[in-house]
This record gives C-alpha cells, structure tokens and sequence, in this order.
C-alpha cells in the first residue's frame, strides 16, 4: 500500500527547499514535510517529538552541525537510528560517499543539475519509500 | 638539512591547503550553479510565453553557459582530487574496463571506438585510470571531424611497461601545441564543450604511476595519444 510520508528536510539553502517543495507539489501523493535548516535544528525537533519522521533528507554542507556529524549522532542515538536517512548532496566526493555509507545511509543522491533531472530522481526516492514498512516510534 | 625538512614540510602543507581550497571553492560553486539552473528552468517555465521567443533563446544560452561552468567545476574538482587521496589498488581487466568506458561515452552513429588486440590486467587505482582512458577516447571522439570517424584503441608490452595507444582519424595537432595541449586550461577550441581540464588531469593521473605521454600527429589526418604504465 503506498503511503503519504512525514519527511524531515534537514538543508541550509533557501532555493534548495524551493526545488524541494516545487517538486512535491507536482506529485500524485501527499507528503508531509517538516523543513530545519541545519543539524541543530533537526536534533532539536528528533529530541522534543514523540513522532518520529518516516524518513530524513539530509544535505551535507551546512553551517554549525553539518550533514555528517548529524548523521553520526543519529546512528548511535537508540531512539533515532532507525530512520532511513537519504543523502541530498552536490558532492560527490569520494570520501564524503564512504563516509557516510560507513555510518550507515538509506541512500546517497547526487543532485543533477538540471532541474527536471533532480525533480525525476527526488519522485524516484519518495515513491519506493511510499512503499516501505517503518519502525514505529 | 633540517632546514630542508622543515620547507618541505610546509610546502606540502602549503600544497594541500591550496588543494582543499579548490576543493571547498569548486564545491560551493557548484551548489550556486544548481540553484541559478533551477531558478532560470522555472522562468522559462512559468513565463514563456509571456517574454517571448527572443528572451526564452537568452535564457536558453544562459542554461549552456551554466552547463559548461558546471563541467568546469567537476574538472577542477576532479583534478584536485588527484594526489589529495591515496591511490587504491584494484585489479583491472582493461577488456572490461575499456568497454564498459566506451559504453557511458556519448558517441555520434559516425564515429566507432574499437579495441584492437587483447588488453592487459594490471593493478592500479580504478577511477584514476578510467580518467586516463575515458578522458582520451572522449577527446577522440568529440574532436573527430570525419565523415567517417575512427578510434583505435591498442597497447603494446615492454619487459617494465606497457604502452597505449588511442588513434583517431580526427583534424590532428600541430606540432607547437603538443606540449601546450597538456596544460590546465588549455583547449584547441574546437569544441564548445571542451574545458581544457582533461589531458591535464590525464598526465597528473600517469605522473603518479611514473608513466609518461606524448603524441604523434598529423593536421588534418589524426592524432595518436600514447602513454605508458610500469608494471610495478
């Protein structure tokens, strides 16, 4: 059964979240979408909530905690390492990919350059976990 | 003699922090272009038709410049990399490796890529020697202005070494470019697409290895790029 899904948007850059919200508004399925702008502020809300999101988009060029100590804090966080965590980047520096598939991650994206490029494989991610099953929390 | 050290040393320090520098640049950059690519396609998209025919053509020259900028930096980045990371040692069949290249090349229905013989396995760093392979058969085929376009690709075995060869049947180089051609940002201009980052990263790449490249040709006929690789 597919699912509408709570997502967390963990990115700094404002015309980031533009494309991210243009693209979900184009799409057959609902999606609720929770934005934070850095590290910080999406531990912030994991701490306080008692839902959990579905699923974590991360970027990982980001001011205070970026995207790879955030993802280290979460994997070794009992409460918090179950959420599948898909990497939103322009890197695809080779370091950063093994890094973070070191850490453990749902998925690495390289975002395109063009726009319908990153819209077709940000529907691409969201319609396979639409058919996922979670860890409830 | 400790003073030598001590030069050394900071000059290697000097070194990667330029490294990185580019690194960090290029990658900032990289993410801005993303942005002004998204912005400019959701213009044409929205107001087309009201701006008319003649802005939407300079928005679409924009997104080309934009295209090319955005190549530009992965070269950089890519270039870079070189050097800063340590070298891995995979074991390669070129057999393989060669044709799984020519098949993520885009190549035009008038030009074929061949291998002729049987490649060699050998051990090297995977990426870093796709580099040296794509980014000559890519120069080989993008700069090919024959109605009938021809890319041979062979090898040669010494005791120590082997030496490759790619031979196009493209427009050739003249004599007093082929040590210029091997330079950061140097480009024949042929070609739109070109960023003049390629042979650089190429030889970068063999200078690691010890390996050597030069070429031979003749305007108007084709070029052949050969190089070597010591076996150990």
């Amino acid at each position: 059964m597919r699912k509408s899904l709570n997502i967390l948007l963990v990115e700094d850059d404002m015309i980031e979240i533009m494309k991210f919200n243009r693209t979900i508004s184009k799409l057959a399925c609902h999606h609720n979408i929770i934005e934070a702008k850095n590290g910080e502020e999406a531990l912030d809300f994991l701490y306080k909530n008692e839902s959990l999101p579905d699923l974590i988009l991360l970027d990982l060029n980001m001011p205070k905690i970026n995207g790879l100590e955030f993802l280290s804090i979460i994997r070794n966080n009992d409460h918090l390492k179950y959420i599948p965590t898909v990497i939103l980047t322009s890197s695809n520096d080779h370091k950063d990919v093994s890094d973070c598939h070191q850490l453990g991650i749902a998925g690495y994206l390289v975002k395109p350059l063009k726009f319908v490029d990153y819209s077709e494989s940000i529907k691409t991610v969201l319609d396979y976990w639409c058919f996922n099953e979670f860890v409830e929390a | 003699m400790h003073q030598k050290e001590q030069l050394l040393l900071k000059l290697q320090y000097q070194n990667e922090q330029l490294n990185d520098y580019a690194h960090l640049v290029s990658h900032d950059l990289k993410s801005s272009i993303r942005s002004l690519s998204a912005l400019l396609s959701w213009i044409k998209e929205d107001c087309g038709e009201k701006i008319g025919e003649e802005s939407v053509g300079n928005l679409n020259l924009m997104e080309e410049k934009i295209d090319k900028m955005d190549k530009f930096l992965e070269d950089i980045i890519n270039y870079s990399e070189i050097g800063a990371t340590s070298l891995k040692s995979n074991t390669i069949d070129l057999n393989k490796k060669v044709v799984k290249i020519i098949e993520s090349i885009h190549i035009p229905k008038n030009i074929s890529v061949v291998v002729n013989g049987n490649l060699p396995v050998l051990k090297a760093d995977a990426r870093r020697l796709r580099q040296v392979f794509q980014n000559l058969i890519i120069n080989a085929v993008n700069f090919n202005n024959k109605e009938v376009g021809l890319v041979e690709i062979g090898v040669e075995e010494a005791d120590d070494f082997f030496t490759f060869s790619i031979k196009d049947n493209g427009p050739g180089i003249p004599k007093e470019y082929h040590e210029k051609i091997f330079n950061t940002f140097t480009t024949l201009g042929y070609q739109e697409k070109s960023t003049g980052m390629g042979l650089s990263i190429v030889k970068r790449v063999l200078d690691l290895y010890g390996g050597e490249i030069w070429l031979e040709s003749e305007v108007s006929k084709g070029s052949t790029f050969y190089f070597t690789i010591p076996k150990k």
